[in-house]
């Protein structure tokens, strides 16, 4: 289930092997996005979510969300 | 939450106003002596002094003027101006060196969204650099020029050491100085991105004290 973080745990979770994923066009993508971040487009998710290793945590964020 | 409000790291071609804000700037409590503030403020060399709160928040902002007038042991409290206008570090640096040379202002205090204070942004602190000419003349060109579109509209700004003048032939500018470059804003509509700099060899001219503050 999808829990809402904040900046503190997003961090804690990034040190821990969390994997941060941006869905935002690759143009915003490339104009900014959070330290490690991996680019996964809406639109393209379902096609790159296999890309995910799914033994950890993913982070999802989009524009409201840095 | 606000990532890049709050002044952290983060990768990608964007140019933010946190990414030239001066962090080493002259700080102040209200109640600290305002001779000792104006000490602070000739050590540091620019300014103003901005006095904080415990929090590290933004109170107002003390100059030189003021702080000079301030009569003997009189508080910095009683010779700041209070609610200075603040930008946040992720605003786009061009755009705010824009909106400033249209408000004349060349320097602006920069806090997180809690208002805690980060430095301050000085207009002429962003790198114009206009690529041909940098590699042309390397770190002492003349004039350095930038061209930046926000949400369609293109805008620029050339640069120039004190000193230089010139500018391109029907192009509305705006002159404004700072302790490092002069800068001549170009105000939009703009439709090119490329234009040819004519800048003379600056000569060697005293920068105003009241904008050194």
């Amino acid at each position: 289930m999808p829990t809402e973080i904040g900046r503190d745990e997003l961090r804690t979770l990034t040190e821990q092997g969390a994997q941060l994923v941006e869905v935002l066009p690759a143009g915003d993508y490339d104009w900014a996005h959070l330290p490690g971040a991996v680019n996964h487009p809406l639109k393209e998710l379902d096609a790159r979510a296999g890309q995910l290793d799914r033994s950890r945590p993913v982070i999802v964020y989009c524009h409201d969300w840095y | 939450m606000d990532w890049l409000a709050a002044d952290l790291p983060f990768e990608g071609t964007a140019r933010f106003v946190g990414m030239f804000t001066r962090r080493d700037v002259a700080t102040a409590g209200e109640h600290m002596p305002a001779s000792e503030a104006l000490r602070l403020l000739e050590a540091q060399g620019f300014g103003p002094v901005l006095v904080l709160n415990e929090a590290g928040v933004v109170m107002g902002a003390a100059y030189r003027d003021r702080l000079e007038a301030a009569a003997g042991q009189a508080d910095v409290g009683t010779a700041m101006r209070f609610g200075v206008s603040t930008v946040r570090p992720s605003e786009d640096a061009a755009a705010l060196v824009h909106r400033m040379g249209d408000r004349g202002i060349t320097r602006v205090v920069v806090t997180r969204s809690d208002g805690t204070l980060i430095g301050l942004f000085f207009a002429a602190d962003v790198n114009l650099c206009c690529p041909s000419a940098g590699a042309r003349r390397g770190h002492d060109a003349v004039a350095r020029f930038r061209i930046d579109f926000v949400e369609g509209r293109g805008f620029g700004q050339l640069a120039a050491r004190p000193g230089a003048v010139g500018g391109r032939a029907g192009m509305r500018t705006r002159s404004t100085v700072s302790a490092g470059w002069e800068s001549m804003v170009i105000v939009p509509p703009w439709r090119s991105t490329t234009m040819r700099c004519a800048m003379s060899r600056p000569r060697p001219v005293p920068l105003p004290t009241s904008l050194v503050v």
